[in-house]
């Protein structure tokens, strides 16, 4: 007994899970309640211990529970089931399809949790719903299937970053990207790319196919977890692992073609020539040349600008950038193991062609998940990613070598020199086709993520683990442009090359605590630390004066111009704790907090505390629900808590001087102000939502409510210019964010043909509602404003032409409908907002006999797209670019009713910014179609074959929308990407490429 | 006893478990920064002192300065047929178009450039007494107050009217800042200052920066290189008194026998390295230059296969210079259309102050008082001739004397400045205009009220 008591002083409960009943063997077989098959896969747990085996191939599996004990089988997409052993030997199990996936697992960052038991807003998405997609990274993959989350492309170039916004966006000046947690490890997403370029995309190193599960924290009491990182959400990413049983082999290959959404109308040769001749012909600048003597007559001048109008030739460059492009993927998979050890291993290569000459991103990947079970005490495992992705890049939307800029070269020149018969170096603007045969931008990426862990099973309540993760970026970055090319031409070629290191490493430690006591309190506790450290090195080299472009490594080059290599980094300190507790299994109450310390904060402030608690009910656990049939489940639950943001420069709370050099000498010179005050800034937000299921689950879903509060802004603050500084990182300001969110699943048929449909709508209001009088200009015309959405566009408000002179004309003011000609005299005012007013996601899958189709609508309403471009090329010919061809529609004579007004070359008639270019931007997508069909068991058996499945895939199949550019998910990123820019600049076009339409066509066996 | 060995074993695990989670990580949160240094300890040394000089020359070489602007803005602003915008940026050509708003943002940069380097001086003028040694004392204030007053300069011609127009006293210029920021507050919305007030600071600085600077300074600022410009000021002042020390200042320069003319018209563009004829020129290298994609005179001036081909010279003008006149040569065929030679190396020095200019300072202040500090204008003009072989002449006019300095400078940046000065219209705008005055930028007006 003494000993007993002595027990109790220190932990009573790492006692109570030492007693263990009588232990006795239980074998059987698990199947499909559908079809009667074997189900291989399926966990079978002895609940409340960490005791578990797999099924098999044939679905059977044996396993030590004591006589009392309960069996818990699980299976992702299959409702969980619980038997009680009771003395049996043999228990068989037939699971049902899971509905509404109330009983599957949500990983919820240093532990895990059942669905029905969250209280905060958890997306969740298998790995089912990814595999095979044709597109480089994941976030295109779950594009349109999660409530809340918005994703967009800056463009339809391959490899490059993608816009992620979960819940609207936190912050205006610091990062509103979410935090990506791959296996507990948080992994470097950032740009790596030069700030000449548009954003790399480090998660396109990473293979879709190996993801189990993603899982999106979008409220406060689930992301308080990471704390200062919590604001923009946290997506965890967990790989797949084996299970012990037969080894199970998966190989899978699919190829398809791809092309641009669309493609844009512009004049052809005779067109333009017509609108050359008119616009010369009313143009007062013109007029005026000739007048002060510059030229004689009109023709003079038309032949000094191009006098291919003489003799045009009829060439449609848009064509020669534009190509169909390819895709390939292959991927092979083994997983498997013993009751100690389980492994899952898989390598893929995987191949696309951008849609635009010049374009291709490649990957090689391999990955091992180890996991055993070294004694009842430890276990030991490891996650090993070796990946290798080659980009080949294309050149910035705003470079006249980026390809997409070749449409505003005039039709009538010649694409080849007819008498050379090579590429035209006449051209108005440079002929980015040279850029295309003579340049290249590789940027190739070795990327090693691993992580090691060990656990200590002190009970089967009770475990610690320490985990250890390094996310190692090796990225090489080699370029080389001629000597006809644009920027090679004056340099004798000219040769770039430029290495990234970033080193990633995180350490976490914690402990979990679960334990039911008295049958109706249950406590699932975590207690941690963690430390994070990044930083990152580079160096680039540039060298020109090669011999000729046969040779382009800088060895060949006569003269290095440039050197240069760099360092930067930072870290995070962070300590977590948190409790959910459960009473009588349908009261829960969740608490947490993170202590963050960062080394990016003033010296006052470098630690910020971020708690968070959450509550639900699960009305449907009790009495008087009893009886209602048709309702399965109703849980109400609400949260509030604090996160933060501290995605900002390393060293922006200092006053620093950096380097120049001058004449050969090094100098300084200081480059920012001191704010020793900089401090978090710190997102608070409440959430409330339902979750329920009718019907025999048939019909579940969900509604969330949620208001986003973020204060003390870590603002880009803009100071006189007279201070010698233009801006200062500042906690100035406020915004919020509040939406809905709505997804509702549907069975509609459950016979041999079935049929479910999943339909999710989500809407942000995002305001600024304090910036003290800052205005934050980014992009071609967007702002952020007080009282305003993030990024409105604010610009001078076109009116349109003035029918008795074709002159344009603009709103004097906001208040007035008054108009002027006089572009200046016009007032600027919110004329748009690249905010969509709601989002969403629409699938529906049907399955009948072995065929499966699923097809995903995507759909975006109710956001202004800027077409930044349409100042040169649908400008009714104020200059050479070649315009689109609804400026055909220019005003010709006093009374044409038109917007495009008259055509007077160089007399900027209409072509100052102005909402002239401003369009909807509301689009419905054909996101994804699948249609497979898996082959008979038994013809399948004969070939000693697990499975086969053939499948035709087909991404962004169709699009609707009224946007006149080439697609609506358009956001330029210009160049020097920050974060800023990316926040208030979006929504923009400039000769950005269009999305991909992909057709693809596969095979999978399974064996 | 078995349980107990078990126990404590766990409870052992546990415990060290604990510290390793718990041990306290504060000095992991100390990164500092690899490729900056605090401000706190960046102007403690004597070196810090100095290299922070450095840092403001650099300032001054970006194409939003020196590199680019000071001349584009001039040459641009002031065009009425000699030289045609056929360029893509917006910028520029509402530059060309007398119509620049204030959102341009070249308008805007220049501002930032010269307020950005006005801050670095100041922090040295303010740090001046960590220099103990009293020679470098002097030559660095010297240097720092010289860089002061030339960027004062080109603001006030650029962002204030002219001198000569209503009363330099209530028309409004910039923003005089004479102090280093710290710490940014509401004292910082500083208001403009007048066209007097600034030009008062231009000469104090200046003419102190000629007392403290050195006889020579390698490339940088000598107290002739101070005295250039102040020759410059006077001659943009004008007026008798000016007039005088005009030519004293630019005598100053030529008598002190440091500089000399190239040997032909053509060595003196496009050097690598400052030729004798260089009062005052910006630095450049292949490390560090205005830059050769969007910033850079070659980038504008030169033809479209060496940089972008977005200036283009009218035919007419080379009507100006006679057959035998090489400064003629410098403009060259690309292949029909005429550009102006004098920037064909992306990398080659900027000169922002030639020995030439001193001669028609000179020469044109004599002249405008009736005296000969020096020598006689003709001889002057015939100075200047001589080099370039154009014909003697042997007595002068005023007019001759204007029409030598627009063909000895042209398109070095001197055309706005000159036509306002000398009170001539461009194209139909009055030399006051405010079309040719650059606005106050709009993000300006937005940080600071006051302005």
């Amino acid at each position: 007994m003494k000993r007993n008591l002595l027990l109790s002083l220190v932990g009573v409960f790492i006692f109570l899970g030492n007693v263990v009943a009588q232990a006795q063997s239980v074998s059987g077989k698990v199947t499909s309640a559908v079809d009667g098959s074997p189900i291989p896969g399926v966990t079978v747990l002895v609940k409340g211990t960490t005791i578990g085996v797999s099924t098999d191939i044939d679905g059977d599996y044996s396993i030590n529970a004591g006589t009392d004990a309960t069996l818990v089988f699980r299976s992702l997409g299959m409702a969980t089931q619980e038997q009680p052993v009771n003395g049996r030997s043999t228990i068989n199990v037939l699971l049902k399809a899971d509905v509404n996936q109330l009983t599957e697992v949500v990983v919820t960052g240093y532990g895990t949790q059942e669905r029905r038991d969250v209280t905060g807003s958890i997306a969740s998405i298998g790995g089912k719903e990814i595999e095979n997609v044709p597109v480089v990274s994941l976030e295109s993959a779950i594009q349109g299937r999660v409530a809340g989350v918005h994703i967009e492309s800056g463009s339809g170039k391959v490899g490059q970053g993608i816009k992620v916004r979960v819940r609207g966006s936190a912050s205006v000046t610091a990062n509103n990207q979410p935090l990506y947690v791959i296996d507990g490890i948080p992994i470097t997403t950032e740009n790596q790319g030069i700030s000449t370029n548009e954003p790399t995309n480090p998660l396109a190193d990473i293979d879709p196919n190996d993801i189990e599960s993603i899982d999106i924290l979008k409220d406060a009491s689930s992301a308080a977890i990471y704390g200062s990182r919590g604001s923009n959400g946290v997506v965890l990413i967990t790989t797949k692992s084996g299970r012990s049983g037969k080894t199970r082999f998966n190989l899978n290959y699919s190829t398809g073609v791809s092309q641009a959404t669309n493609k844009v109308k512009f004049l052809d040769g005779p067109q333009y020539v017509d609108l050359y001749k008119e616009s010369f012909a009313r143009s007062r600048t013109v007029a005026e040349w000739i007048e002060g003597g510059d030229f004689n007559d009109l023709e003079d001048a038309m032949d000094y600008f191009l006098p291919e109008w003489r003799d045009p030739a009829n060439s449609n460059w848009q064509d020669q950038v534009f190509r169909k492009g390819g895709y390939q993927e292959a991927s092979l998979s083994a997983s498997g193991g013993t009751d100690k050890t389980t492994f899952y291993i898989g390598g893929s290569y995987s191949d696309q062609d951008g849609i635009l000459i010049g374009n291709n991103f490649k990957r090689y990947s391999g990955r091992i998940n180890l996991d055993h079970k070294a004694s009842d005490l430890i276990t030991v495992g490891a996650n090993f990613n070796l990946a290798r992705s080659e980009n080949r890049r294309v050149a910035n939307d705003n470079a006249f070598a980026s390809p997409l800029q070749i449409v505003a070269l005039t039709p009538i020149q010649p694409i080849n020199d007819p008498e050379t018969g090579e590429l035209n170096t006449n051209t108005i603007y440079y002929n980015s086709l040279i850029e295309a045969r003579d340049a290249f931008d590789n940027s190739t990426v070795f990327r090693n993520l691993s992580k090691v862990y060990g656990q200590l099973n002190f009970t089967p309540n009770l475990t610690f683990r320490s985990e250890f993760g390094l996310d190692l970026l090796n990225q090489v970055e080699e370029g080389y442009q001629g000597n006809l090319t644009q920027t090679g031409s004056s340099r004798g070629g000219f040769g770039t090359y430029r290495t990234v290191n970033v080193v990633n490493y995180t350490t976490n430690n914690y402990f979990n605590f679960n334990q039911t006591f008295n049958e109706i309190h249950n406590l699932d506790a975590t207690l941690g630390m963690s430390y994070q450290n990044a930083t990152t090195s580079t160096s680039s080299v540039q060298g020109e004066g090669f011999p000729n472009d046969d040779f382009k490594k800088l060895a060949s080059a006569s003269e290095i111009t440039f050197g240069s290599s760099t360092a930067t980094g930072y870290s995070l300190v962070s300590y977590f704790a948190r409790a959910n507790y459960k009473l009588h299994n349908r009261y829960l109450v969740s608490l947490s907090a993170r202590v963050d310390g960062s080394s990016r904060f003033g010296t006052d402030n470098k630690y910020g505390v971020f708690p968070a608690l959450g509550l639900g009910w699960i009305l449907t656990d009790e009495a008087f629900l009893e009886n209602v049939n048709f309702l399965n489940f109703l849980k109400l639950k609400t949260s509030i808590g604090l996160t933060g943001n501290q995605e900002i420069g390393d060293f922006e709370s200092r006053g620093l001087y950096s380097v120049v050099s001058y004449a050969g000498v090094a100098g300084i010179y200081p480059t920012s102000v001191a704010n020793p005050d900089l401090k978090w800034e710190t997102t608070r937000q409440f959430d409330a939502g339902i979750s329920f299921g009718f019907l025999n689950n048939r019909i579940s879903g969900s509604v969330d409510y949620y208001l986003k509060n973020t204060t003390d802004l870590l603002l880009n603050v803009q100071v006189p210019a007279t201070t010698g500084f233009t801006s200062i990182t500042q906690n100035v300001g406020k915004l919020e964010n509040k939406g809905w969110e709505f997804s509702l699943t549907t069975q509609n048929l459950t016979g041999e043909l079935t049929w479910s449909s999943s339909f999710n709508y989500s809407r942000n209001r995002n305001t600024i509602t304090d910036l003290q009088g800052q205005v934050i200009v980014a992009g071609a015309i967007n702002r952020a404003v007080e009282g305003q959405p993030i990024g409105v566009f604010f610009t001078r408000k076109y009116a349109g032409v003035d029918a008795a002179t074709g002159d344009a004309l603009y709103y004097l003011n906001a208040d007035s409908d008054e108009t002027t000609t006089n572009f200046g005299a016009a007032q600027q005012q919110v004329v748009g907002n690249p905010n969509p007013k709601f989002t969403g996601g629409f699938v529906n899958d049907f399955t009948y006999k072995g065929f499966d189709l699923s097809i995903l609508l995507q759909f975006v309403y109710g956001n202004d797209i800027y077409n930044s471009a349409g100042r040169y090329q649908s400008a009714n010919m104020d200059y050479l670019d070649n315009q689109t061809a609804d400026q055909l529609n220019r005003w010709r004579q006093p009374g044409d009713i038109t917007r495009v007004p008259e055509a007077r070359f160089y007399d900027s008639n209409g072509t100052g910014e102005s909402s002239r270019w401003l369009y909807d931007g509301s689009y419905l997508r054909g996101k994804n179609l699948t249609l497979g069909y898996t082959l008979p068991k038994n013809v399948v058996t004969k070939a000693h074959l697990g499975s086969v499945r053939v499948y035709l895939t087909a991404q962004n199949f169709f699009t609707i929308t009224n946007y006149p550019g080439w697609d609506p998910e358009v956001n330029t990123q210009g160049t020097g990407p920050s974060s800023q820019r990316a926040n208030v600049g979006a929504g923009t076009d400039f000769y950005t490429i269009p999305q991909a339409k992909t057709f693809a066509a596969g095979v999978n066996f399974g064996f | 006893m078995k349980d107990i060995f078990n126990f404590s074993k766990k409870v052992s695990v546990l415990a060290l478990g604990s510290m390793i989670a718990f041990s306290a990580c504060d000095k992991q949160l100390d990164i500092q920064p690899q490729l900056s240094i605090d401000a706190a300890v960046a102007l403690t040394t004597p070196q810090g002192v100095q290299t922070a000089l450095i840092g403001a020359y650099e300032r001054l070489q970006g194409g939003q300065f020196y590199g680019t602007n000071i001349n584009l803005a001039s040459e641009l602003l002031a065009a009425s047929g000699d030289l045609t915008w056929t360029g893509s940026f917006a910028t520029y050509r509402q530059f060309f178009g007398k119509n620049t708003d204030d959102s341009n943002l070249e308008a805007e940069r220049t501002w930032i450039r010269g307020f950005q380097t006005i801050n670095i001086v100041n922090n040295v003028i303010e740090k001046i007494d960590v220099v103990q040694d009293e020679a470098d004392k002097s030559r660095i204030l010297g240097e720092a107050l010289f860089i002061r007053g030339i960027v004062y300069f080109e603001l006030v011609r650029l962002y204030g009217l002219p001198w000569q127009s209503g009363d330099p006293n209530t028309n409004l210029a910039v923003p005089l800042v004479l102090t280093p920021t710290t710490v940014v507050t509401e004292a910082n919305r500083v208001s403009r200052a007048s066209v007097a007030a600034v030009y008062a600071q231009v000469l104090e600085d200046l003419t102190r920066a000629k007392d403290l600077l050195p006889e020579a300074n390698g490339t940088r600022a000598s107290t002739y290189t101070a005295s250039a410009f102040l020759a410059r000021v006077y001659l943009q002042q004008g007026g008798a008194a000016n007039w005088a020390n005009a030519a004293t200042e630019a005598d100053r320069v030529i008598a002190s026998e440091r500089f000399a003319l190239t040997p032909t018209y053509a060595d003196a563009f496009n050097n690598s390295s400052n030729v004798p004829e260089y009062v005052f020129a910006i630095q450049q290298t292949n490390q560090s230059n205005a830059g050769s994609a969007n910033y850079g005179l070659t980038t504008f001036y030169a033809d479209a296969v060496l940089g972008r081909g977005e200036i283009t010279i009218n035919p007419n003008f080379l009507n100006n210079f006679e057959a035998a006149d090489e400064r003629r040569d410098v403009f060259y065929l690309d292949p029909r259309i005429l550009r102006n030679g004098k920037y064909r190396d992306h990398y080659a020095n900027i000169a922002v102050v030639r020995l030439a200019e001193m001669y028609l300072i000179r020469a044109e202040a004599n002249f405008r008082n009736g005296t000969a500090i020096g020598t006689t204008p003709v001889e002057d003009i015939n100075t200047i001739r001589a080099r370039a072989k154009a014909s003697t002449l042997s007595n002068i006019t005023m007019e001759q004397i204007l029409q030598e300095r627009k063909t000895e400078l042209a398109f070095e940046g001197f055309a706005l400045h000159d036509a306002k000065r000398l009170q001539q219209s461009v194209g139909q705008l009055a030399y006051d205009s405010p079309n040719l005055v650059l606005p106050v930028p709009l993000r300006e007006k937005n940080a600071n009220p006051n302005l």
